[in-house]
């Protein structure tokens, strides 16, 4: 009775060790990891002897630079709100009937089931049309994320203008969807120019923006604020520009949506391109609005039944529409005061790591950005050992942010910042539930790591006697 | 205005809040309730029972949403380990 027993609760034990594990945000090693193919992997071998104690790591000398067993259990914080956001309870409670009993199809005209989804994806409509400023809530059509919408904007368009021109401008800091779609528009034989931003702060130059229109400019894209570096841009004169010269604005407003306030005829944006998983809404769609007046006109991508207009044709998930309602009803209650928890948020990490660390840069505008998005450079630490060393804290490097390469990001680059600087930037992202704790732990490891890994390295060493490393002519590079 | 069922609205929906699996949806309700109730101390009349009606219907969406938060585990948080 009594080994039952005992074998019942070690397998309870282990189920439970196995769940733990398997829990969301909490990974070990993979299985194909060793420390003895370590040990006889002749690419790890070293090339001077290292002493045991520096190996083992546990002798308690003040240069042990080992974090073996330093962390501690659990699912890290959450700082990366820029990458994607947790949905909302209540936006969850809002789409649930909608993935249960009331599953029809939003386009069935003949009966209950068709007509209550219709219903619903109706209401959203009007929610994201109230929380934009839009006129009419047909001119909101539902896309499967702000890619999509992206895609949709930027060929539509230049493909129904074509007539009237073929230019196009955006910046060297959009979305890699933005620029990709613009390098396909390149294929086809369209001019696009893509402006440089300004280096201290990443906004547009008006001027700049001025002398590259031509006669034959058909669109203008400029995201709203920078998913990398928060830097917000001066959509509204950008907006008042385009509807002198007659050009089509479109403005990627992902990372504005819902927490920064938006009025699309203040603005005088004619297509703007909208995520519901940045403002704790589900992931697989967003909305495109379409300005009516004065009407904007696009070349459909996708062929169909012709829905949302004959601009995109397929079925809607009415439940995720009702999502991205939910969540945009929601943003548009709560914009004041997640916006004063997010200000104060950020104003006591950005304080603590100016003071607390030495030789940090800000990447990115400090007057017209968004707070909830942070990027800062650590001088002389190595980007990916930083990340290794916050494995309790879930944030995104400033490099590789849509690649698996190594390149630094383009966004950085287009700030004017070192390669070295751009591989030890990390971007944290606040949000609506994000704790006073979590920051201030995120400090307090940033505190220790950057200076032990400071420590490790002989660049910082030259640096605090001195030595200016740019004065350095390192034997390597005279060929 | 002190308002018994106000308080007792307070009373339910912060009891409730702590019941919430996730460690940062639990901590954001506990606030924004606190927050919630603070803000709205000044309302009178019509906009007062509307305020109410919002937090009554607020509470069901928390009852459910703490039940699913139970059902579906979101796993301890670095934070709660401390």
């Amino acid at each position: 009775m009594l080994s039952i027993l005992a074998r019942r609760s070690v397998g309870r034990v282990a189920m439970a060790r196995a769940a733990s594990s398997s829990a969301a945000g909490t990974t070990d090693a993979p299985s194909s990891f060793s420390h003895d193919k370590m040990e006889t992997d002749k690419r790890y071998q070293t090339s001077q002897p290292v002493p045991d104690s520096l190996l083992r790591g546990d002798d308690g000398s003040p240069n042990n630079f080992s974090i073996r067993g330093q962390f501690r259990d659990g699912r890290a914080a959450y700082l990366d709100m820029s990458a994607t956001t947790p949905l909302d309870p209540r936006v969850l409670d809002a789409m649930a009937p909608f993935m249960i009993g009331s599953f029809g199809n939003p386009h069935s005209r003949t009966h209950a089931f068709g007509w209550e989804s219709e219903r619903v994806v109706e209401d959203a409509r009007e929610q994201i049309a109230s929380l934009i400023g839009a006129t009419s809530a047909k001119e909101i059509v539902f896309t499967s994320g702000a890619t999509e919408s992206n895609n949709m904007s930027i060929k539509g368009a230049a493909h129904f203008y074509k007539k009237r021109g073929k230019h196009v401008i955006t910046t060297q800091t959009e979305h890699k969807c933005v620029l990709d779609s613009c390098r396909s528009l390149e294929h086809e034989g369209y001019d696009v120019t893509y402006l440089p931003v300004m280096e201290a702060t990443g906004r547009v130059d008006m001027d700049q923006l001025k002398a590259a229109i031509r006669d034959d400019t058909i669109l203008i894209s400029v995201m709203a604020v920078n998913n990398e570096i928060g830097t917000l841009q001066p959509i509204q004169e950008i907006g008042e520009l385009c509807r002198e010269r007659k050009i089509v604005f479109h403005c990627d407003a992902a990372q504005m949506l819902g927490k920064l306030p938006i009025d699309v005829n203040e603005m005088k944006v004619d297509l703007m391109s909208m995520s519901s998983h940045k403002i704790y809404g589900p992931k697989g769609v967003g909305a495109l609005y379409v300005r009516r007046r004065p009407r904007v006109r696009l070349e459909p991508i996708f062929s169909g039944g012709g829905q949302e207009r004959g601009l995109r044709s397929g079925t809607l998930p009415h439940s995720l529409c009702a999502g991205m309602g939910a969540a945009c009803a929601l943003a548009e209650k709560e914009m004041e005061y997640d916006h004063e928890w997010v200000s104060y948020l950020a104003n006591k990490l950005q304080t603590a790591i100016e003071e607390r660390i030495p030789e940090v840069a800000r990447n990115g505008d400090p007057d017209h950005n968004y707070p909830g998005c942070l990027n800062y450079s650590f001088a002389y630490v190595e980007g990916e050992s930083l990340l290794m060393s916050l494995k309790n804290v879930a944030v995104s490097s400033g490099s590789a942010c849509t690649s698996a390469s190594l390149e630094p990001s383009y966004v950085l680059r287009a700030l004017g910042v070192d390669d070295e600087l751009a591989h030890s930037s990390l971007r944290f992202g606040l949000g609506r539930f994000t704790t006073e704790e979590e920051v201030d732990f995120v400090v307090e490891l940033l505190e220790k790591h950057v200076a032990r890994l400071r420590e490790m390295s002989p660049l910082w060493e030259m640096v605090q006697e001195g030595i200016d490393l740019k004065e350095i002519k390192w034997s390597q590079d005279a060929h | 205005m002190t308002n018994s069922a106000a308080i007792s609205l307070f009373r339910s929906l912060a009891r409730e809040a702590k019941h919430l699996n996730d460690y940062n949806f639990r901590s954001y309700a506990v606030r924004r309730v606190k927050v919630g109730f603070q803000k709205s101390r000044e309302l009178q009349g019509e906009e007062a029972a509307a305020a109410m009606k919002y937090g009554q219907e607020q509470l069901k969406i928390l009852k459910r949403q703490v039940i699913l938060g139970d059902l579906y585990p979101s796993g301890r948080s670095v934070m709660e380990s401390a």
